[in-house]
């Protein structure tokens, strides 16, 4: 144990007096994503500029008309626009009958959004009944759901104005708001962080510890030096478990200084995913911070692992850089791929393939969708891969052929 | 204390080796059947040419490589480095030019490293760097980088920092490789004074000179197998020479002619 901590000690000292070492791993990072991301943002800017700049078509069916329930009067919904509009809004009726018609324009993207009233509803409005009034819209389209975002608002004023010609003035609740979003679902699920942070987290833990792992073992065996370290007492298992403990540290350091980063960002990074995106943030809770920091550690120990196999086998730096390569292609292939396949897997069998599993249970935590079983599931086939290739690093550093093969 | 009894280590080749070293064989005998006993107080030394299976001997005597057949045992205990590695490596040392020091650390903290890993505790390792630094005139040079240290200043630290836990048993594979001659003094001055002190050491050289003057006893190693054990003394006299080197030629001769091989 106290090898250990020698051994530990002595990694750390090496990284952190190193100003080089320390601009790569700490500084960086988090800079190239402050500037990527900041970038994203201003283009979301952009974006919003564009989509406050167009004129929204707007099909409005059995508009209510005026109501005046002996002398509370409350104004017809067309007439309530004119001053009320939320946004510039090319505003039509339409008859019911039309509907099917404008469903499918809606899904061509010609027209934005569909306000359906039920037929008489100003007599309905009176007697006290709740209304229901659907809105209809496309879900892949920025300007329809930003047309339904602002509208459902404009319709929740227009409530109270109703509300008031009721006769039981305790039913302020008149609408009965429900949406109907026309398109492909799936696409939609999940925000825009939702989908992205896995692929980055993975990918800065990954790229965290694969600098100082080659650095590490092949880089003291390119040099020589862990030969030095062979002829004293310690045990070759301890000599192991104190190289892949220190990188480990230095790796989950490193991504956290990645994450701040990104933290730092995330206001401008928000805005691409709307309003939306920045309600997602703001509701994570104490579990899911617990459940993404579960798989973070987990997943560091694994990496390090793999990447300390990697560079013990090889015989220099180089040939540790080559070697890596195909791992690190399969770790961002398994993120992107996860990145693009919108839905969140609920299949236990994903949470058991390795480095695969850790994309779909940060995807499903960030989606608000990740069981304890399936939480249990990714920590605990990990852990078991991580031991299992511990127990292999220990076996190849008591090999001769691995740590004298020059 | 040390035993050396019937060494033979085997090199698997890979094709890549096969065709870098011109052979058909795939295997090949590095140390073959090597035998032969040091007692404290005294420099044994290993002379041979390149290729000859010295440093895999030592190797195998200081546990970096485990040979396929025959032990070595070391001190008073009989301790067998094959089957009680971790604790051999305690009351051994082993020095060459190959054991590098991390460029990013300086010699007193590397020093302390070591002496940790070692076990020992902060008194001792103040005790045996105060006599080691002094000798080896490293107190100049403590605290810089190895990175920025002559080739000279970074073996005098990694022989000072190889003998942090002050082993009974010491090993050197070519000690004064890449010295200039006044290292190189001081270095096999040291090794004497250590003799004197009565450690069991065991050197490995192919230069005639440094054999004839610093050890008290040889064994010539060719191609793998000890062809002759002995003070310089009685290996002159058993090869009829007067110098260390004629008598190297005929052995080598000789050992050539029992193998079959040619010169
Ligand atoms: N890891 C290895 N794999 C395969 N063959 C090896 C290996 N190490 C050494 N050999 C071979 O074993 C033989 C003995 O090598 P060794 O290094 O012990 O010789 P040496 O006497 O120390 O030579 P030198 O004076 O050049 O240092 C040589 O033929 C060498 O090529
Ligand atoms: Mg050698």
């Amino acid at each position: 144990m106290k090898n250990i901590w020698t051994i530990i000690k002595k990694e750390l000292k090496r990284v952190f007096t190193d100003r080089r070492v320390i601009f790569s791993l700490f500084v960086l990072p988090p800079l190239t994503i402050y500037l990527i991301y900041g970038l994203m943002g201003m283009s979301a800017e952009r974006e919003n500029e564009r989509v406050e700049e167009y004129t929204s078509i707007v099909y409005v069916i059995n508009s209510p008309e005026t109501i005046d329930n002996n002398g509370e009067v409350a104004p017809g919904f067309m007439d309530y626009l004119v001053d009320n509009k939320p946004i510039k809004t090319n505003l039509n009726t339409a008859d019911a009958s039309e509907l099917e018609d404008l469903r499918d324009k809606l899904e061509n993207q010609e027209i934005d959004l569909i306000i359906e009233f039920p037929s008489n509803f100003e007599t309905k409005a009176i007697n006290n009944e709740t209304l229901g009034v659907n809105l209809i819209y496309n879900i892949n389209r920025t300007y329809s759901q930003n047309a339904y975002l602002n509208y459902s608002s404009t319709l929740q004023n227009y409530e109270t104005e109703i509300a008031g010609t009721r006769v039981d003035l305790d039913l302020l609740e008149v609408f009965d708001l429900s949406i109907d979003p026309v398109g492909d679902e799936e696409k939609a699920k999940g925000s825009i962080l939702g989908m992205i942070l896995p692929l980055l987290l993975v990918i800065y833990l990954m790229a965290g510890a694969m600098g100082i792992g080659i650095e590490s073992i092949a880089g003291e065996k390119e040099r020589g030096t862990i030969a030095t370290l062979l002829v004293t007492p310690i045990k070759r298992s301890q000599l192991a478990i104190g190289k892949i403990i220190s990188i480990a540290i230095i790796a989950v350091l490193s991504s956290i200084a990645s994450f701040l980063g990104l933290l730092a960002v995330l206001p401008q990074f928000a805005k691409i995913g709307g309003e939306e995106g920045a309600i997602e943030t703001a509701s994570y809770a104490l579990i899911d911070y617990g459940m993404i920091l579960g798989i973070m550690l987990t997943t560091v120990l694994f990496f390090v692992a793999l990447i300390v196999i990697v560079s013990t086998y090889a015989k220099s730096i180089k040939e540790a850089g080559t070697l890596i390569m195909p791992l690190y292609l399969i770790v961002m292939g398994a993120a992107f791929f996860n990145m693009f396949t919108q839905n969140v897997s609920k299949e236990f069998i994903n949470y058991l393939i390795p480095i695969y599993n850790v994309v779909v249970a940060l995807k499903a935590v960030f989606s608000f969708d990740l069981s304890i079983t399936n939480w249990l599931i990714t920590l605990g086939s990990t852990i078991i891969y991580t031991v299992l290739l511990i127990f292999l690093i220990q076996k190849m550093f008591r090999s001769e052929k691995v740590m004298f093969n020059k | 204390m040390l035993k050396v009894e019937n060494i033979t280590k085997i090199y698997r080749l890979s094709k890549k080796q096969m065709r870098l070293e011109n052979t058909n064989e795939s295997k090949k005998i590095a140390a073959n059947k090597v035998s032969f006993d040091v007692k404290p107080g005294e420099i044994f030394g290993l002379l041979g040419p390149n290729g000859a299976g010295k440093t895999t001997t030592l190797r195998c005597i200081s546990t970096l490589i485990k040979p396929d057949e025959g032990d070595v045992l070391i001190g008073k205990d009989r301790i067998s480095v094959i089957r009680d590695d971790d604790k051999a490596r305690g009351s051994l040392s082993f020095l060459t030019s190959e054991l590098k020091l991390e460029d990013h650390f300086t010699p007193n903290y590397l020093f302390n490293f070591f002496g940790n890993l070692h076990g020992l505790d902060d008194e001792t390792i103040e005790r045996n760097k105060k006599k080691l630094f002094e000798k080896f005139g490293i107190d100049e040079f403590a605290e810089v980088k190895v990175s920025q240290l002559s080739t000279g200043m970074k073996q005098k630290a990694s022989i000072a920092i190889s003998l942090v836990h002050d082993p009974d048993i010491i090993i050197f594979d070519e000690p004064t490789n890449g010295l200039d001659v006044l290292t190189a003094r001081t270095v096999t001055d040291y090794l004497e004074e250590l003799r004197n002190e009565g450690k069991t050491i065991v050197v490995s050289t192919h230069i005639m000179t440094l054999a004839a003057k610093l050890c008290d006893r040889i064994g010539i190693i060719i191609d793998g197998k000890i062809r002759k054990v002995g003070s310089l003394k009685e290996i002159l006299s058993e090869t009829e020479t007067d110098d260390l080197e004629d008598a190297f030629f005929k052995i080598f001769k000789k050992a050539k002619e029992e193998d079959g091989g040619v010169i």
